[in-house]
């Protein structure tokens, strides 16, 4: 109870943070798969959090093109913002985690394709729903010197769940039992119950932390772990500089000397730093240079189709007038999705379908309007659905997200074919999440993560009675499968199972998917290795620059 | 304002054939009118001017550059920016007169009233108007449009009540000044009522710095339309207007330039416009300076 108290907290601070402005869009993103994971706290902060869970990305492979790696030289990376804490458990925020990448390692990790990888963890066998053993590498060190054996990992993940560290991944590991350390390099966890999202969740937050290092000095300032780099320095407001470890246990890593993280929270001075040669790396291209900077031979873009930020159109299906059925249904077959990726989002990302972009394992499903919108089936639902002559709805939009707001443009173009009126209103997002949280809308923008695992999705914006569930939406069908998807663990069926739940959510339209986000790296030509993978992570150690 | 002509007020009598165009403020006054005129037209025949909708959203164009077809461009969405600079002064405009006007309606009998009656009421009067002149001008739109809810109506109505207050103060001191003129006090020993004095007399000769104000006031209520615009809290998109257009362009600044600069010109020439106006009418009406 105290736990979910504390958890609550934090996802309120973290809102307030991201609606007073402290923190960017993508921070949030990336913070709130924090809470994304296990039992989603009773928060506020629906829509807020969800666009974190899941913002991972794979590389396009485009910058794997410069041949063998050579060692030596400084990269530069121009970060969104300001890290807040180098504590694992406590930093949260997206820039923060992009910094700890380099610092730490987790047990597992995830390539490009979502696929897992072992980190820390050589492998891992699951013998029952509830049971997860892992074989952890002999030939890792911290960077105190401290050799990493399973006590670290046990201590990790201890500290995470007592709510005396106050972590913000907490929900994340709710549902562990028990950790055992079998052997100095085997570690066991034993579940209460069967969560299938365990593994994923590895992925998005579980640094591995040495006691010694976290009780002998500051965490939040001295970071010690086992990655491919060291702390240096940290000067407020300017930089981080890491230097190589050289006892790094992937032999041959990392190519780099130094990095030196700057950071830049303003889109068009990140890619100005870059084309004056003051930083070889950014993060978030702007999206209407997008097209231009990567067909620029002197910059290598990294991207990924496995990974993101699924935007999509909400419906308040507790009032009139999307109560009703058949208008939903109209409004999903006159929305043009492709229309909305080349205006609204400059052709950058994927069409809308679903909850995970086309390079997910999870994708799948029968789009019904996969070849585009269908508009006498629309004015047939309109009649269907008593509104023949047509009717007027406001659609609240967010002028803080150039995307989304002219999505809602966009959008009302497509809908006035179908005799819809849109009227738009700009609202300040700390007014909008307010109603949007209340369910005092009709029609809005939203988004969410849940890239990675679609429960993360499911279980919080559609189920009955989820603090998530800003549709209002309540379907005791849709809550079973969802319910039976996140607890058993063959992939297979779950993968059916998610197919299923789309089947539903398309047909009844509580939400229409609008768009898929997908991350963006753009880097000097010389800079090769740097990829986007589900969990967003940004691991410097396989990256080489060229003289 | 006709019955005293305002250059008896004013120390020099002028030749009459000079006489209309110093009511209009002299040459400045006559280019201000003209080019407000000119946008009043373009406001009005904006469906016939306009090349294209407003609203026309056309994904091939999406920042296109301006051509012969689209002389200013095209915007984010590919809309034309001429056909939506062209309507957006049916906006602009219509807000910063309207304000005005009901800023005047409101304003001039407080004004009067205080300044013609003196003593309690005028110290009472004018508390509240400074009150209402204490808040900074953003301040008090942004909280009314937070109560009212966004939209091109309540930015109106948002900057007349900004108005009121320097409406009301700038008739109140003028009329305090022609309160004491010789020829109040005969109507006065005449035996006039208060009333016909009023509309005979003083409101004739006070009205004169009311009218310059009204005129700047105008150039400012566009920048404000705009900025409330600008910051999402006056016109919701897709209306065309000046300030939206601006937050807009700003983001492709680098990129598409005349997404930015053409309404950003055309906010400059109607401000501009007012202004000449303003201080045409200023030299002619006010020479003491009242509002200044």
């Amino acid at each position: 109870m105290n736990a979910a108290n504390n958890e609550n907290r934090r996802a309120e601070a973290l809102a307030h943070g991201f609606l007073s402005g402290q923190i960017s869009r993508r921070d949030l993103l990336r913070r709130s798969g924090i809470f994304a994971g296990a039992t989603l706290a009773a928060t506020t902060l629906g829509p807020l959090l969800a666009a974190c869970g899941s913002s991972g990305t794979t590389s396009t492979g485009s910058s794997a093109t410069a041949g063998a790696p050579v060692s030596g030289g400084t990269l530069t990376a121009a970060l969104t913002g300001n890290p807040s804490s180098m504590d694992p458990a406590a930093a949260g925020i997206y820039t923060s985690l992009q910094v700890l990448d380099n610092i730490f390692n987790k047990l597992i990790t995830m390539d490009e394709h979502g696929k897992f990888v072992g980190e820390l963890a050589k492998s891992w066998t699951q013998s029952d729903d509830l049971t997860y053993t892992f074989d952890l590498v002999d030939n890792a060190t911290f960077h105190n010197g401290e050799k990493f054996t399973a006590d670290d990992v046990k201590y990790t993940f201890e500290r995470i769940v007592n709510p005396k560290t106050a972590s913000s991944y907490a929900s994340a590991y709710t549902s562990i039992k028990t950790i055992e350390v079998v052997s100095p390099t085997k570690v066991t966890f034993k579940l209460k119950t069967p969560f299938a999202p365990l593994l994923t969740n590895l992925t998005q937050n579980g640094e591995i932390v040495n006691k010694k290092a976290i009780e002998s000095s500051d965490p939040t300032r001295k970071p010690v772990g086992t990655g491919p780099f060291q702390f240096v320095e940290w000067v407020q407001g300017d930089h981080i500089t890491l230097k190589k470890n050289p006892g790094y246990f992937k032999s041959g890593q990392p190519y780099l000397d130094q990095i030196e993280f700057r950071f830049l929270n303003v889109d068009k001075s990140r890619i100005a730093a870059l084309q004056s040669g003051q930083v070889d790396w950014v993060d978030a291209v702007p999206l209407d240079q997008l097209s231009a900077l990567k067909k620029n031979p002197a910059y290598t873009y990294a991207t990924s189709q496995a990974a993101g930020i699924p935007d999509f159109v909400a419906m308040n299906t507790s009032k009139a007038p999307f109560n009703n059925k058949a208008l939903r249904q109209a409004v999903q077959a006159a929305v043009d999705r492709k229309e909305i990726l080349n205006i609204a989002y400059f052709g950058a990302g994927e069409v809308g379908a679903m909850e995970v972009p086309s390079g997910s394992q999870w994708f799948g499903g029968t789009d019904p309007y996969a070849a585009g919108p269908n508009l006498a089936v629309a004015k047939q639902k309109m009649a269907e659905a008593g509104y023949a002559n047509g009717l007027t709805v406001t659609f609240l939009s967010l002028p803080q997200y150039p995307e989304l707001q002219k999505t809602a443009v966009v959008l009302r173009d497509q809908l006035k074919k179908i005799g819809i009126n849109l009227q738009i209103q700009q609202l300040e997002v700390t007014v909008w999440f307010d109603r949007y949280a209340k369910g005092d809308y009709q029609m809005t923008s939203a988004y969410w993560s849940g890239t990675i695992d679609p429960d993360n999705f499911y279980s919080t914006q559609l189920v009955t009675g989820s603090p998530n569930n800003y549709c209002k939406y309540s379907n005791p069908q849709l809550d079973a499968l969802i319910n039976k998807a996140r607890s058993i663990t063959d992939q297979g069926q779950r993968k059916t199972l998610y197919e299923q739940i789309r089947g539903i959510v398309w047909e009844d339209a509580p939400l229409v998917f609008a768009h898929y986000e997908t991350i963006n790296y753009l880097m000097r030509k010389g800079v090769s290795g740097s990829s986007v993978n589900p969990p967003l992570e940004l691991g410097l150690g396989n990256v080489w620059k060229k003289k | 304002m006709s019955t005293h002509p305002a250059a008896e007020v004013g120390a020099t009598a002028r030749a009459p054939r000079r006489r209309l165009r110093t009511r209009l403020g002299g040459r400045e006054g006559l280019a201000g009118w003209t080019i407000v005129f000119i946008l009043i037209a373009v406001a009005i025949l904006a469906p016939v001017l306009a090349p294209h909708s407003p609203e026309a959203i056309d994904g091939n164009r999406i920042l296109a550059a301006p051509t012969a077809t689209h002389p200013f461009g095209s915007d984010d969405l590919g809309r034309d920016v001429l056909s939506r600079v062209l309507y957006a002064y049916r906006v602009s405009l219509g807000i910063a007169v309207g304000s005005v006007l009901l800023a005047m309606a409101v304003g001039l009998p407080i004004g009067v009233f205080a300044g013609y009656v003196g003593g309690w009421t005028d110290l009472v009067l004018m508390r509240l108007i400074d009150l209402l002149l204490s808040f900074p001008a953003l301040l008090l739109a942004i909280s009314l449009i937070a109560i009212l809810g966004p939209g091109s109506l309540v930015a109106l109505l948002a900057i007349a009540i900004i108005y009121i207050p320097i409406m009301a103060r700038v008739v109140r001191s003028s009329v305090l000044v022609v309160r004491g003129q010789a020829y109040v006090r005969g109507a006065r020993a005449r035996g006039a009522s208060h009333l016909s004095i009023v509309r005979g007399h003083v409101l004739p000769n006070a009205i004169g710095p009311a009218l310059v104000q009204a005129s700047v006031l105008m150039a400012f209520a566009i920048v404000i339309e705009a900025a409330l615009s600008f910051l999402g809290l006056g016109s919701q998109p897709p209306t065309p207007e000046l300030g939206l257009m601006l937050a807009d362009g700003n983001n492709y600044l680098t990129q598409a330039p005349w997404v930015e600069i053409f309404p950003g010109l055309g906010i400059a020439i109607s401000v501009l416009a007012f202004n000449l106006i303003g201080d045409g009418l200023r030299r002619s009406f006010d020479p003491n300076g009242i509002t200044r």
